[in-house]
């Protein structure tokens, strides 16, 4: 499996001239494009200070002490490696192919902005995880800044076909006592279930001082919900279970549920202060990621 | 319920189609995999009750509208637990008003009439073929035939007779409709239901009418309609285009007059509404154009007066007529034309003659106690121009009445303080009261005893002639009376009360002879008193039909005892009161329409007239029946349907005229509550309704049954307009 058998030359072409920058200070293993919060021994200055017993000697500035007499250290930013998780919906609900994403399933979609997020992160020298999950993780790869990784991560993306049902809030629990070190979560998912018990899950991953992104991927059935006439919609996660109903004279309800939805999950992510990035299926997955980046790296 | 195309009925299986499509879609499916399967999953769990709801109605009214539609082509008809009688001939007794009230007009050009007219012919043209009609009008009139010649008698209807006699008319259609054989009998009446139609005693007679009705076998279906009911019940003159405009007086100074006498008619004219500033008011004699006057508006009254002379003797009509100041079409139409005019009877007499009776005859000037009386009844007479005088005044000697009779009867007979009164003359006065039908004045004095009187003169029942009893003189003293001139109401004494013309204030009383009431209601016998309100004049009447009048006088009628002799008013008030007494009497109000003219066999004076070859002409110029009574020669004529001037003849010769009036009940156009006609119409048992076409509508339903596929087709209409409502709006809901 290999890149381009998941992404065209164009979205390649297109994620290439990108860079992922965490809009907060994370740390690193490598020295990278991403402040650090610690200060230390680096080649971005900082700023000076007056010397405080207990610093280190070498760190004083002595130009400036010939200069004014006075003590001062000079402090300097740490740059480090992002430690990125990719975390990608494998449940049935992901199954789901609209008339108007030209045959691409939400988790194809989903796998496409994974392998882009993972070849653009990797390109960079940042650490990459990969987990998958339905009810709970199915593929976990850890955190690997070698190229060779980038062949793992595609490998387990399309490994086994999605199925089973959601359960994001145990997954992401589970998850968090794997990743202790800060880094930025990426849950690319249609997040169909219980809001409160995911934003619960992705307040622990806050409260580690992970940056989360959600990429929400839709299909456009989903939002406007176009069907008439007598239909049996059977359930993508849960085999066997179905509900028949005159799909018109519930139209206008399940746009109303669906909005109400999204209101809790914007809510919920404004609330913890969590990137909510919605795709559409119908949509190609690099442009709508190449907006995203470049706005936060006109936030940096 | 029965339907008129029954086997159009069996289309409404058809609802097995959008049944069966029901049956056979529901387990047909598109089937579709679904993610957010978590969102559908509430909202299916909140609304499946409601939905199977929705589903199980939609199912319903796409049912009804097959059911529905197979039923309107059906033409379902109600018709109860009986069979409709269809086509069969039934009997219609129909009462038409036609009172002169119905000449009111909605508004220029529909009256009344012309309603009931239409009304009557169209329930007369959907009677199904070979039904009995009888038609009675309220003028009298009636026919009984098919409903062709019930049409085109109904079509010659007019306007006439009296007021409607509801009891009378329903009387004669019950009478009518027992007699028919058929079993379907109805009894219909046609009015504009006013509210002078209905009189207690009208109201409490049809309770025996209703007992009449139950009594019937089969029971006729009696119905009323007030075509007039959804119009309006206002006066005419709120009508639009239309004012109303009538004669509200027409009355003679005098009652009488001789021939050659100039009589002051005032005419007094109002109108309702507003075309123009002034009316033209035309006075007419026996219906012949007289004169004619512009006269001004004021606060819409006119008044005026003409000044008429006629010159033959007998019974003649005066009418005024009003009409609108603008001579050309820009005057309204008015709204109700029989108050347009007034008719009065007025007779011109002969002169009349006058026997004077002196109690104490003495010779010398004004030593007779009547010889006051005789120069004011006959002034010209003392300048020897006897023709100028309407009344011939002889001086007659008590005891010497028969054999001056032999000359000729008298019309009045006075007797003037005669104490003493012999059972001849006493014989000749109770004739002339009680079978001559002539007048008897009586002057108190000194001499006058009120037991002789009631000894000598009694009539037919054996009571006094004389209406009070004649007591004692009262002798005032210095303490002289005045004559009370307040609130004459008696039709001579009448200008006396008017200011300018009461000089009866002047006239001083110093004596007179006290006058008894016989019975307390004598008191209504006092036409004129004295200011401390004793008995002046008191007015009886004889006691036979056609009895003249008899006067009494409490004071002489010479100057002993006041001064009313030599005061001016007493020529007019001897000339106006024996005038009247000697001739009004002759001439009663003037008839109404619808009620018998009876003619009195002197109807023309001074000339011998053969009663049988009178003949009566209507004012439309045909002869109307007359019928004479042999024992006493008066002539009755009862058709008088059409109000107007009617013309006696004799051979070839007019000999006088007679005024129909219009009935004042009739002037009066105040409707009848509603609520007033639907309580009467349940005092008998009949069916009220509002307009004709709901009497039709009715009838047809009573006999077709009653169409109800348009409550079908509504309903289905409903249906259909409700199925897409129910689809949207259940979508919406959920």
């Amino acid at each position: 499996m290999s890149i381009a058998e998941i992404l065209s030359p164009a979205e390649l072409e297109r994620i290439r001239g990108l860079e992922l920058l965490a809009r907060q200070v994370v740390e690193g293993f490598c020295t990278g494009m991403h402040r650090s919060p610690n200060k230390g021994y680096s080649v971005e200055f900082k700023e000076h200070r007056p010397y405080v017993q207990g610093d280190e000697i070498r760190s004083i500035d002595w130009q400036v002490f010939g200069k004014t007499d006075r003590l001062y250290v000079r402090e300097f930013e740490e740059e480090t490696n992002l430690r990125s998780t990719i975390v990608v919906d494998a449940s049935g609900s992901m199954n789901y192919v609209g008339s108007r994403a030209a045959g691409v399933s939400k988790y194809q979609y989903a796998v496409r902005l994974a392998a882009c997020l993972a070849y653009l992160m990797i390109g960079q020298q940042d650490g990459v995880a990969l987990a998958t999950f339905d009810t709970k993780i199915r593929e976990f790869l850890p955190h690997r800044s070698r190229p060779s990784h980038l062949q793992a991560i595609y490998a387990a993306l399309t490994q086994r076909p999605p199925g089973g049902e959601t359960e994001l809030g145990d997954v992401l629990a589970g998850l968090a006592r794997k990743l202790q070190r800060r880094g930025l979560l990426i849950l690319i998912s249609d997040c169909f279930g219980d809001p409160e018990r995911l934003f619960r899950a992705l307040a622990n991953f806050r409260h580690s001082r992970h940056e989360v992104l959600v990429i929400q991927v839709l299909d456009p059935d989903e939002i406007d919900f176009p069907f008439s006439g007598r239909v049996r919609f059977r359930d993508l996660e849960r085999p066997g279970e179905h509900q028949d109903i005159d799909a018109a004279s519930l139209a206008d309800a399940y746009r109303r549920r669906f909005t109400l939805f999204q209101r809790q999950l914007n809510d919920g992510c404004g609330v913890h202060r969590i990137d909510l990035l919605q795709r559409l299926t119908s949509d190609p997955p690099a442009a709508g990621l190449a907006a995203y980046l470049a706005a936060r790296r006109r936030l940096r | 319920m029965i339907f008129l195309n029954s086997l159009l009925a069996l289309a409404g299986i058809t609802f097995v189609v959008p049944l069966a499509i029901h049956l056979l879609f529901r387990h047909r499916f598109n089937v579709l995999d679904w993610g957010a399967m978590h969102l559908l999953d509430a909202i299916v769990r909140v609304n499946k009750r409601r939905m199977r709801l929705r589903n199980l109605l939609l199912l319903l009214l796409r049912c009804a509208i097959p059911i529905l539609l197979a039923i309107c082509m059906a033409r379902p008809v109600l018709t109860g637990w009986q069979t409709p009688a269809g086509d069969d001939p039934l009997s219609m007794v129909m009462v038409v008003d036609t009172s002169y009230s119905l000449a009111q007009r909605f508004d220029t050009s529909t009256r009344r009439i012309d309603l009931i007219r239409d009304s009557a012919r169209r329930v007369i043209e959907a009677l199904p073929r070979g039904s009995d009609v009888v038609v009675l009008s309220s003028d009298g009139s009636s026919h009984r035939g098919d409903h062709q010649t019930a049409g085109t008698f109904v079509d010659r209807l007019g306007i006439g007779g009296g007021p409607l006699d509801a009891e009378e008319l329903l009387s004669r259609a019950l009478r009518e409709s027992s007699m028919s054989a058929t079993q379907r009998r109805q009894v219909l009446l046609l009015s504009d239901h006013r509210a002078a139609d209905w009189s207690q005693r009208t109201i409490d007679s049809l309770s025996v009418l209703r007992r009449r009705v139950d009594a019937m076998s089969p029971r006729p279906l009696i119905a009323w309609v007030d075509p007039f009911v959804s119009r309006s019940r206002q006066p005419p003159a709120t009508a639009t285009g239309v004012v109303n405009r009538r004669i509200s007086r027409l009355q003679p100074r005098e009652s009488t007059a001789s021939i050659g006498q100039t009589v002051r008619w005032l005419v007094e004219a109002r109108v309702e509404g507003n075309d123009s500033t002034s009316v033209t008011i035309e006075l007419r004699v026996n219906g012949m154009a007289h004169e004619e006057k512009s006269v001004p508006l004021r606060s819409g009254v006119a008044t005026t007066h003409f000044d008429l002379v006629l010159q033959a003797d007998g019974r003649h009509v005066i009418e005024a007529r009003v009409s609108s100041g603008l001579r050309n079409a820009a005057a309204m139409v008015d709204a109700f034309a029989p108050d347009d005019s007034m008719l009065v009877d007025f007779l011109v007499t002969p002169p009349i003659d006058v026997w004077l009776i002196s109690g104490s005859p003495r010779d010398g000037p004004l030593g007779n106690d009547t010889d006051y009386l005789a120069i004011a009844l006959s002034p010209h007479a003392m300048a020897g121009e006897i023709a100028h005088d309407r009344f011939h005044t002889r001086t007659v000697r008590a005891g010497n009445l028969l054999r001056e009779s032999e000359k000729g009867h008298p019309d009045v007979i006075v007797l003037a303080d005669v104490g003493r009164i012999d059972s001849r003359d006493a014989d000749y006065l109770i004739d002339h009261v009680e079978t001559r039908g002539g007048t008897l004045v009586v002057f108190a004095g000194p001499s006058t005893e009120g037991d002789r009187y009631d000894d000598r003169l009694r009539g037919s029942d054996d009571s006094p002639l004389l209406p009070l009893r004649f007591d004692q003189v009262i002798d005032l003293g210095d303490d002289w009376q005045t004559i009370d001139s307040e609130g004459l109401t008696y039709p001579p004494l009448a200008v006396f009360s008017e200011s300018e013309r009461g000089s009866l204030d002047a006239v001083e009383v110093a004596k007179y002879r006290k006058m008894q009431f016989r019975q307390s209601e004598d008191s209504s016998r006092v036409v004129l008193r004295l200011a401390n309100g004793e008995p002046l004049i008191a007015i009886g009447r004889g006691k036979t039909e056609g009895a003249g009048a008899v006067m009494q006088v409490a004071i002489t009628c010479d100057d002993d005892w006041s001064s009313m002799p030599r005061r001016p008013a007493f020529v007019p008030l001897m000339q106006r009161l024996f005038a009247h007494l000697a001739t009004g009497q002759r001439l009663a109000a003037p008839t109404h329409s619808g009620r018998p003219l009876v003619l009195p066999p002197g109807i023309a004076e001074g000339a011998s007239v053969d009663s049988n070859a009178v003949t009566v002409w209507t004012p439309g110029g045909e002869l109307a029946r007359t019928a004479v009574d042999p024992s006493t020669g008066t002539i009755r004529v009862d058709d008088t349907r059409q109000a107007g001037v009617y013309r006696i003849k004799s051979g070839d010769q007019t000999i006088g005229f007679a005024a129909i009036a219009v009935p004042t009940v009739d002037l009066s156009l105040v409707a009848a509550e509603v609520s007033q006609v639907d309580s009467i119409a349940e005092k008998i048992g009949a069916v009220r309704f509002a307009a004709i076409d709901d009497y039709l509508r009715e009838d047809s339903d009573r006999r077709y049954g009653r169409g109800i596929w348009t409550y079908f087709l509504v309903a289905l209409l409903a249906v259909m307009i409700l199925e897409p409502v129910v689809q949207q709006r259940g979508a919406r809901a959920t």
